[in-house]
């Protein structure tokens, strides 16, 4: 089965076709056109990315199907995003892959865009498939689920207040650091005397047992405050090295966090491998920081290249085939939600 | 010549399906508050009701706003997906030459105008012609809404729109009343065609103000 599957659910208009069935599938193409505007204003302006993925969404599915070698009436199925995400952003894609599958006789599949990202790994290494515990780390989100199996997901934590992503976006502007921020902080931290800024590691004792609220949860507002507080403490004195300093700190604290939740999703579920997704699983340290902790577990660690942990259609479109394989299919109604459950969730 | 006609200017959304100038069908769905997307569906309905597939379709035509930005390009978006899996031509007409050409009625002039909030509407001037033929002036005008009536008579025509009731809204319907303007303007291209939305985006007035030139030079 060929799938085409379309992605505008935030600033990235994208759209790939993905080949196979079951576990063996190829990715034939992948178009992500990032929106640069964005970084003018400092994150993402939610008209002006609706606006940029309707003048984009037919010269990106174009050159998806031109790069996979096929036409249109070659596609078996259309996958796109729908939820969750920007509801303008996504209304684009919703509405034209309901009209273009209508048009061309084919099966529609609206797909969440967290469960892409479940898949998204899997497309570049056969063995990242379930079981496994996936942390996603995005802008937009901080999932931990356990994917018992392609459908199946146990929510363990997610953060109760700003996004991983978010965090380093954040945290990065009080550095003075230009937009998207985490990559420019990671390569800032790498400089950064350790010891000099220690922030508390958020919402992680060593008290806490499994059934605890807070034992998977995630929050990253208060490190956020820490940064900002370190950065109005440190007043003039707050040169390269200072900053260096606290980007430092900033991250050895989120990096330690989420690898120890992890850890603890991995001996409770007793898995062996951990599966990344997300933008944030771009950052190297975060990777290497995950894969020390668990070999120690006797788990291996597998992230996905940045193409795939970004936005992108390549996902939506693997995802979309896990579910037209299962007879799953959308009406001419899909409609676009800014937030919704991961399907296939079940009960603690 | 078989025209499938669709707008969503305003929280109406209409489709039309006109065979040689004459509706054969329409139809209205909300396009705010629903869980479900309905538009897409009245599309689907219409042309099943009419027995066509996109394929027999000769053209498309999507109305260009001004109006809501997201009903707009839901529309917008609908239509290039149509046009784009059948290989059809996709044209654009103003939403506000349909809010008179929707509405049968006799000739004259009519000044259309569009609430576009923050006390301001959109304004076009519209002609209908003894033979039933609408045209539109091209350019679209913001003006305060104390200036409507006044802008109205100096134009010697009748102030009209979805402030004056129901029926002056735009409705697909009347793309068959201004099939020759939409020849004349030709196809629009899938790859760059947008609405005309009317106003830029609130972040982007705000950035061009604070730099005092516009964002595309930045």
């Amino acid at each position: 089965m060929r799938v085409l599957g379309i992605e505008t659910s935030c600033d990235e208009t994208s759209a790939s076709v993905v080949e196979g069935s079951g576990e063996t599938t190829a990715l034939r193409s992948l178009v992500i056109l990032s929106q640069d505007v964005h970084t003018i204003f400092g994150g993402v302006v939610p008209e002006i990315a609706s606006r940029a993925h309707l003048t984009a969404i037919v010269p990106v599915t174009e050159r998806a199907l031109r790069d996979a070698g096929l036409a249109l009436a070659e596609i078996d199925a259309i996958a796109v995003t729908n939820a969750p995400g920007l509801v303008g952003a996504l209304l684009v894609g919703v509405s034209f892959a309901k009209s273009l599958a209508y048009s061309a006789g084919k099966p529609l599949i609206g797909v969440h865009h967290m469960e892409g990202h479940l898949f998204a790994t899997a497309l570049e290494q056969e063995d990242a498939v379930p079981p496994y515990v996936a942390l996603l780390v995005s802008g937009g989100h901080t999932l931990l689920l356990d994917v018992e199996a392609w459908g199946r997901y146990r929510l363990l934590g997610s953060t109760r207040d700003d996004a991983a992503g978010e965090a380093f976006d954040k945290s990065a502007k009080l550095l003075g650091l230009p937009y998207p921020g985490g990559p420019h902080l990671e390569q800032l931290a790498a400089t950064g005397d350790p010891k000099r800024f220690r922030f508390t590691r958020p919402m992680l004792r060593r008290d806490q047992q499994p059934g605890d609220a807070d034992y998977y949860d995630l929050s990253f507002s208060g490190l956020k405050t820490a940064v900002l507080n370190a950065v109005r403490a440190t007043g003039d004195a707050l040169d390269d090295e200072a900053r260096a300093a606290i980007a430092r700190g900033f991250q050895d604290s989120l990096i330690e966090t989420l690898v120890e939740k992890t850890a603890r999703a991995v001996r409770a579920r007793g898995r062996t491998r951990v599966v990344l997704g997300g933008g944030v699983s771009g950052n190297r340290t975060l990777v290497d920081a995950m894969r020390t902790r668990m070999a120690a577990l006797g788990a291996t660690v597998h992230a996905p290249s940045s193409r795939l942990a970004t936005d992108n259609a390549a996902m939506i479109a693997r995802a979309g085939l896990f579910r037209l394989e299962r007879g799953e299919r959308s009406t001419a109604g899909l409609n676009a939600f800014a937030t919704q459950p991961i399907p296939g969730l079940v009960a603690e | 010549m078989i025209t499938l006609a669709l707008d969503a200017s305003t929280y109406r959304g209409s489709v039309a399906i006109i065979r040689d100038g004459i509706v054969s069908r329409e139809a209205e769905v909300a396009m705010k508050g629903v869980e479900v997307e309905q538009l897409m569906p009245a599309v689907e309905q219409s042309l099943l009701a009419e027995g066509l597939s996109v394929g027999d379709l000769d053209r498309l035509v999507c109305g260009e706003g001004p109006g809501s930005f997201t009903s707009l390009r839901i529309a917008g978006s609908i239509a290039k997906g149509l046009a784009f899996g059948a290989g059809t031509p996709l044209f654009a007409v103003s939403s506000l030459a349909l809010v008179v050409a929707g509405r049968p009625g006799s000739s004259g002039r009519f000044l259309v105008a569009l609430d576009a909030m923050r006390g301001e509407s959109y304004v076009a001037l519209v002609s209908v012609a003894a033979d039933g033929e609408v045209t539109v002036r091209p350019g679209l005008r913001l003006l305060a809404g104390a200036e409507l009536q006044a802008a109205a008579e100096a134009e010697e025509a009748t102030l009209v729109g979805p402030a004056h009731g129901e029926l002056w809204s735009a409705h697909a319907r009347g793309v068959a009343r201004l099939e020759r303007s939409i020849e004349r303007s030709g196809p629009v291209s899938l790859a760059s065609w947008e609405p005309h939305y009317g106003r830029l985006s609130e972040a982007q007035v705000k950035w061009e103000s604070a730099h005092g030139r516009p964002l595309a030079e930045a």
